[in-house]
């Protein structure tokens, strides 16, 4: 049996053939250029992860315009069939839209005003998680392939996003998983060890990794310039989890509160000075000058599958109920006020708003 | 090493009684039953399947055999790939997959995977319908699927060899012989497929997007070896014992959007049983000893779980009208799985009486009970009771009113209990009562058989987050499923040609009838991946040395999302099947052609799976001294 299959497993190592990246020529025809209006904006994207092993991801816009919510924009918008299998992340950088899309191993690239599909990038992602940018270098976490027991295949990925190639990639055994740019560095929770990452976009090289207790989730960044991570309990009982503050000068952790059943979810107001997270049950806010968390409401009947931040600092809290039905949002306000619940796609996870 | 004390009891258990049986003298011929607890089913729907169906399918999986043949629905993860059954509204794991009375359900998953069971060497295949758990022991709620070998006591010298090649780069070789006196009999099995599996595939259809790919990173290959030895003494008593070694690997078929592979699976499994039957004076009896071996590799991570079997079986007519048959079936299971936090052993032991009473020439009835004890695991006592009333019956007809009410289980799976993270010890078997009633008519050549079903699994096992991204297994829902099964067939006679037409229909309801969380919405609604209708209608034909069949399928719509908010469309195929046999003297050579989906319809059993469209296979074998 050993030499029966080699054919085939050979196959299967061969490197990925470019399929859908077919970029959209529409713009190609000539004449003057008008700007695009701008279609998706003052409102709240939902970004829907979809089904396991099913071609279900699809994102919703909350339009606070007409208070309506529009489901799979990207299908309606491009005329396709489907957006693809596990979106995690949508980031925006500008005029450009990048959604990250788990299990197809790919990035489909938007307009992110009309959401027009303007190609996909297949930069040999293995199960791409976050990404973020600077300037026109793209940086996307990829948490690889369960493989002897363990994920193989970890890594950050450096792309070139006007060309789509992918520049260098750095090794992320340490199951790279949120990333962010501040202040011209790249800040990354590796799940793996429980630190926070530093990758120095001039050179492409880690910097430094900063220990945290607990698994790391988001990591959003205050008025002031410091960096707040949330960071989780799963499997770390007994260690210091909740929230980190770090200076993104020295890289050192300045101030730890602890979070009892804190999970991965943070999000960060406006005018940067109020932090929002999920522990256990209750949604709590803190501010980033000091102080105690504050528990401003509880979720009833369903647990936060995604925390996101809109208009006035509005609240919307995703809901995967059975991650093989529609799921929903709950909208809260500033003060964790329930404003509404409406209708999403399968196991909204995130939420970006565009104002 | 040490030999737990139960192995020691199954032992001691088997070798007195198969010493002791030799002593009786009366020449009585063994009665093997195909279903080996058939005759315990009064009331009970049980199909057979045809030998020249199951012909026509020695190339396929038992997947493609149920779901050509049955109305009974397979979830297909594309072409050879993970296939698993739901039959009657339930799940997976509601179906008990027998091979020689060996429940060979993977003890991980709970599930078998039809897809990777080749027909090759399957000499029977029996669909039980309904909960039969009484006979079966766990598992066997939404029904069971029999595979059985016997021997044939046939003489001499036979073989066999088979090539075939099909579309999207399929081959397949089977090489088999069996030899035999009477007293002895030997078969053995070897076969080999493989297929690069680049079927076409249309994304965006009817799009302005629209294009066709042809499917990569889902090929697969397989082999197995398969040895069946009997030995006769006598003519009232014979050993038996089957051997069969199956290999697979998998591309995995990524959806339908997917051009990334999407890791690799080897599936290994190792079955040997070992029996002792016996008909004498005193009864019937059997013993059987066996053993199981599974590895599942996924992208080389691997499940490996071992069972040894051993089961009693002591049978004997109080009376006239009365046959009891007494039994035991012992497990002994162990598995060394990285996520199970250390080696499990379990011992799963099982006793059951079976009696059936003839109440009258009219009136057949059965009355079985089972009780199963599982290490640290309470399961419930399973009854069974059911009678086939004859309201008349002659040589040119017959008509027959059955009804059945049983209850079933089935025991959590080893990841259910011990998966880690999420394993729930504290789960309860799940629960089932189920009943049915059914009207069978016969006239000259037509048949008709007509079924009505209502089964309450409660205590359904559904895996729910919980804390964080841990998921854990929960008794979480309560099932109902329903419905109505008709069976209908002709034979006739055209000038020279021998044929058989029929219909085999199902309407299946299976709803979900409480809340799995606070706030679940879906209560009422059908269950995912249960098409209400499906169906097939069939022709067989026979002409001298040519055999044909037309088989038409129909699958209807199946609900994708548990709130019904989304479905995969209703489909129909069309498979061709056309043989030609020569003969001369011992020496006898086939063709065979199949053309299958011949509509080219696209489908999917499992959402963005597709299966593959228009496919032909061509076959060709030689075979001597066998049919």
């Amino acid at each position: 049996m050993k030499h029966f299959f080699k054919q085939s497993q050979l196959f299967y190592l061969l490197l990925l053939i470019p399929f859908l990246n077919a970029c959209n020529d529409d713009d190609d025809q000539g004449g003057p250029q008008i700007p695009p209006e701008d279609i998706y904006s003052n409102g709240v994207f939902v970004v829907n992860e979809g089904q396991f092993g099913t071609e279900t991801s699809s994102l919703s816009f909350f339009d606070y315009e007409t208070g309506g919510v529009e489901e799979n924009v990207f299908q309606e918008v491009n005329n396709r069939e489907v957006l693809g299998n596990t979106l995690q992340h949508y980031y925006i950088d500008g005029d450009n839209g990048y959604l990250v899309i788990s299990s197809s191993a790919i990035i489909q690239k938007v307009n992110a005003l009309t959401l027009e599909d303007q190609g996909t990038i297949m930069g040999d992602f293995d199960n791409p998680r976050y990404m973020t940018s600077i300037g026109n270098k793209g940086y996307i976490t990829n948490f690889g392939t369960f493989v002897d027991g363990g994920f193989q295949g970890a890594k950050v990925s450096v792309v070139d996003l006007v060309s789509g190639e992918v520049l260098t990639e750095l090794d992320g055994d340490n199951a790279p998983d949120y990333i962010m740019a501040h202040e011209g560095q790249i800040f990354i929770s590796n799940t793996g060890n429980n630190t926070i990452g530093v990758i120095d976009p001039e050179s492409d090289a880690y910097v430094t990794q900063i220990p945290v207790d607990g698994v790391p989730g988001k990591i959003v960044a205050d008025q002031a310039g410091y960096l707040w991570v949330i960071t989780a309990a799963f499997g770390a009982e007994g260690q210091e989890t909740g929230l980190y503050r770090i200076n993104p000068t020295n890289f050192e952790v300045d101030d730890v509160v602890a979070v009892e059943g804190a999970g991965k979810h943070l999000v960060i107001n406006e005018s940067k000075d109020i932090v929002y997270f999920v522990a256990g049950s209750e949604v709590f806010r803190k501010s980033t000058a000091g102080g105690q968390p504050e528990a401003i409401t509880t979720l009833s009947g369903f647990s936060a599958y995604g925390l996101g931040i809109g208009k006035d600092d509005e609240l919307f809290v995703g809901d995967a109920t059975d991650f093989s039905s529609n799921g929903f949002v709950h909208r809260f306000s500033a003060n964790g006020d329930f404003i509404e619940q409406f209708s999403a796609g399968i196991a909204p996870n995130g939420f970006i708003f565009r104002p | 090493m040490k030999i737990p004390y139960r192995v020691l009891l199954f032992l001691l258990l088997i070798f007195p009684v198969t010493i002791w049986a030799q002593d009786t003298l009366k020449l009585e011929e063994v009665t093997i039953y195909g279903i080996p607890m058939e005759k315990y089913s009064a009331g009970s729907k049980i199909m057979k399947i045809a030998p020249e169906v199951l012909r026509k399918h020695r190339e396929a999986s038992l997947a493609t055999l149920l779901a050509m043949e049955t109305p009974v629905y397979f979830r297909g993860r594309g072409n050879g790939m993970l296939s698993t059954i739901s039959f009657r509204g339930t799940d997976p794991s509601h179906t008990a997959l027998l091979w020689n009375g060996i429940n060979i359900n993977s003890f991980s998953l709970g599930q078998a995977d039809f897809a990777a069971v080749p027909m090759a060497g399957i000499q029977q295949v029996a669909v039980h319908y309904g909960p039969s758990a009484a006979l079966y022991g766990s598992d066997a709620i939404g029904g069971s699927i029999h595979l059985t070998n016997e021997p044939l006591w046939t003489e001499g010298i036979s073989m066999g060899l088979r090539g075939s090649y099909g579309s999207f780069g399929y081959q397949g070789l089977q090489l088999n012989g069996s030899y035999g006196n009477g007293k002895w009999e030997g078969r053995s099995l070897y076969y080999r497929n493989k297929a690069d599996n680049n079927f076409p595939i249309t994304l965006n259809a009817g799009r302005p997007s629209e294009q066709t790919y042809r499917r990569d990173h889902a090929s697969f290959a397989q082999q197995g070896f398969q040895q069946d030895i009997y030995y006769r003494p006598s003519s009232n008593r014979y050993f038996s014992l089957n051997a069969w070694h199956s290999e697979m690997e998998r591309q995995i078929q990524p959806t339908d959007f997917s051009r990334q592979p999407n890791g690799f699976q080897e599936d290994q499994s190792t079955r040997v049983v070992a029996a002792y039957h016996h008909h004498g004076q005193a009864g019937y009896f059997q013993t059987r000893a066996g053993y199981v071996h599974d590895i599942i590799r996924f992208n080389n991570s691997a499940t490996p779980i071992s069972r040894m079997i051993g089961a009693f079986r002591y049978e004997n007519a109080i009376n006239d009208n009365i046959t009891a048959k007494f039994g035991t079936d012992y497990q002994y299971i162990t598995a060394d799985v990285p996520n199970y936090g250390g080696a499990i052993a379990e011992h799963r032991t099982d006793f059951f009486l079976l009696l059936t009473w003839d109440v009258s020439p009219r009136l057949h009835t059965s009355f079985n009970l089972r009780q199963a004890f599982v290490t640290g695991f309470q399961a419930p006592l399973a009854p069974s009771i059911g009678s086939i009333f004859t309201f008349y019956h002659t040589d040119m007809t017959s008509l027959q009113w059955k009804a059945n009410i049983s209850r079933s289980y089935r025991v959590p799976t080893l990841n259910d209990r011990f998966w880690q993270p999420g394993g729930n010890p504290e789960l309860l078997p799940e629960d089932a009562w189920g009943a049915e009633t059914g009207l069978v008519y016969q006239l000259q050549k037509f048949s008709a058989e007509l079924t009505a079903f209502t089964n309450y699994v409660d205590n359904w096992i559904a895996w729910r987050p919980v804390a964080g991204n841990v998921w854990q297994p929960m008794n979480v829902q309560e099932v109902h499923s329903r419905g109505i099964e008709a069976l209908v067939s002709q034979n006739f006679t055209l000038g020279e040609v021998n044929m058989k037409t029929g219909l085999n229909y199902a309407y299946t309801r299976s709803t979900q009838e409480t809340p799995r969380f606070s706030g679940d919405a879906n209560v009422g609604n059908q269950l995912i991946y249960v098409p209400e209708h499906s169906g097939l209608a069939f022709l067989h034909a026979r002409f001298r040395q040519w055999n044909g069949q037309l088989n038409y399928n129909r699958v209807g719509d199946r609900f994708t999302q548990f709130d019904n908010s989304r479905s995969l469309p209703a489909y129909s195929l069309v498979d061709i099947a056309l043989e030609y046999d020569v003969k001369w003297l011992a020496h006898g050579l086939d063709i065979a052609l199949q053309a299958n989906n011949i509509l080219d319809q696209p489908y999917q059993n499992f959402l963005h799976n597709s299966m593959p469209g228009r496919n032909f296979l061509l076959s060709l074998r030689y075979h001597f001294n066998q049919n």
